[in-house]
């Protein structure tokens, strides 16, 4: 084939080929248009965010949740009790116990609850 | 600077010829989507302010450079899939092998058969067949030519390649394009 013979073949191939765009998928024609839509709303927001799609940037938002919550549930439980104001007298008071310094039966004396709300016992 | 119905006008117009050239190349819907999309927004967020007149230009550049990445990676992933080859069931090459078969065998009989070619969708079907069956450079050469109706120094532009190779390319596209149709029956 010389150059001109290849030109008209190849014209008349992309009448078939463009027949053919005609026939495309209703499904394929919604999509491009979607892909489109997205491009050029990508574009109108100024190209912020590179690439990003809704289903991505949900993820990302999501995945910082989870691990904002991860941290929390991890360090609260250790902090929350070091701040209760009676957590270092009960503590005074486990040692006495085992220390002998208190009997056991401590507990079921009456006056035992106001004795620990006497400033200075239990804290030598 | 381009207005954003001016943009919209023309993806509209390249869409659907980039999507049919990508799926030329990859044979699945889904990723020849994706990787038209994937141009649409680059084009959108790096070449927005360019002149509409480089658009055509920059988008080919863009999905050619796509479809080049595409099938590096392809190349990769088969790299390793043939690693793993041969530890698949034995049950496996035979279904492969008689699909094979059935493929070649439906093949060979398509192109004794005259009146099937006369049916326009089936001759578009050769068609597409035979361009996707093109070398990647080849169909590039020849779809970026004839059907984006570029210059050879355009095409040699977005291919990264001389002039001259461009029209190698194309030339031996048609040639082939040429003898698989008529071994089929289908004379344009």
């Amino acid at each position: 084939m010389n150059e001109r013979e290849e030109r008209d073949y190849a014209a008349r191939m992309m009448c078939h080929l463009n027949a053919g765009l005609d026939g495309l998928d209703r499904n394929v024609l919604k999509a491009l248009a979607a892909a489109r839509r997205h491009a050029l709303e990508h574009r109108s927001e100024g190209g912020a965010a590179c690439h990003r799609s809704p289903v991505s940037g949900d993820f990302r938002y999501g995945m910082a949740a989870v691990t904002v919550l991860t941290i929390l549930a991890a360090t609260v439980p250790m902090w929350w009790p070091a701040q209760r104001p009676d957590a270092q007298e009960t503590g005074h008071l486990d040692i006495g116990l085992l220390t002998g310094e208190l009997p056991p039966a401590a507990y079921i004396d009456e006056d035992f609850p106001a004795w620990r709300r006497l400033p200075g016992l239990c804290r030598s | 600077m381009a207005t954003q119905e001016e943009l919209d006008r023309f993806l509209a117009q390249v869409e659907r010829r980039a999507y049919k050239r990508v799926l030329y190349s990859v044979q699945d819907h889904h990723t020849a989507l994706d990787i038209v999309q994937n141009a649409m927004l680059k084009l959108c967020e790096r070449y927005r302010d360019k002149p509409a007149e480089e658009w055509p230009m920059l988008f080919q550049r863009i999905l050619h450079n796509a479809l080049l990445d595409h099938h590096r990676r392809a190349r990769v992933r088969n790299f390793w899939v043939s690693l793993v080859a041969p530890l698949r069931d034995r049950d496996d090459d035979a279904a492969t092998e008689s699909l094979e078969e059935l493929a070649s065998a439906d093949a060979s009989g398509h192109g004794q058969d005259p009146l099937d070619a006369a049916d326009g969708r089936q001759v578009m079907a050769v068609i597409e067949a035979a361009i996707a069956e093109l070398p990647l450079r080849q169909r590039q050469a020849f779809l970026l030519r004839y059907w984006e109706e570029m210059d050879v120094a355009e095409v040699a532009l977005v291919m990264g390649c001389s002039a001259g190779s461009v029209k190698t390319h194309s030339h031996r596209a048609i040639d082939a394009l040429a003898r698989k149709l008529k071994a089929k029956g289908i004379a344009l």
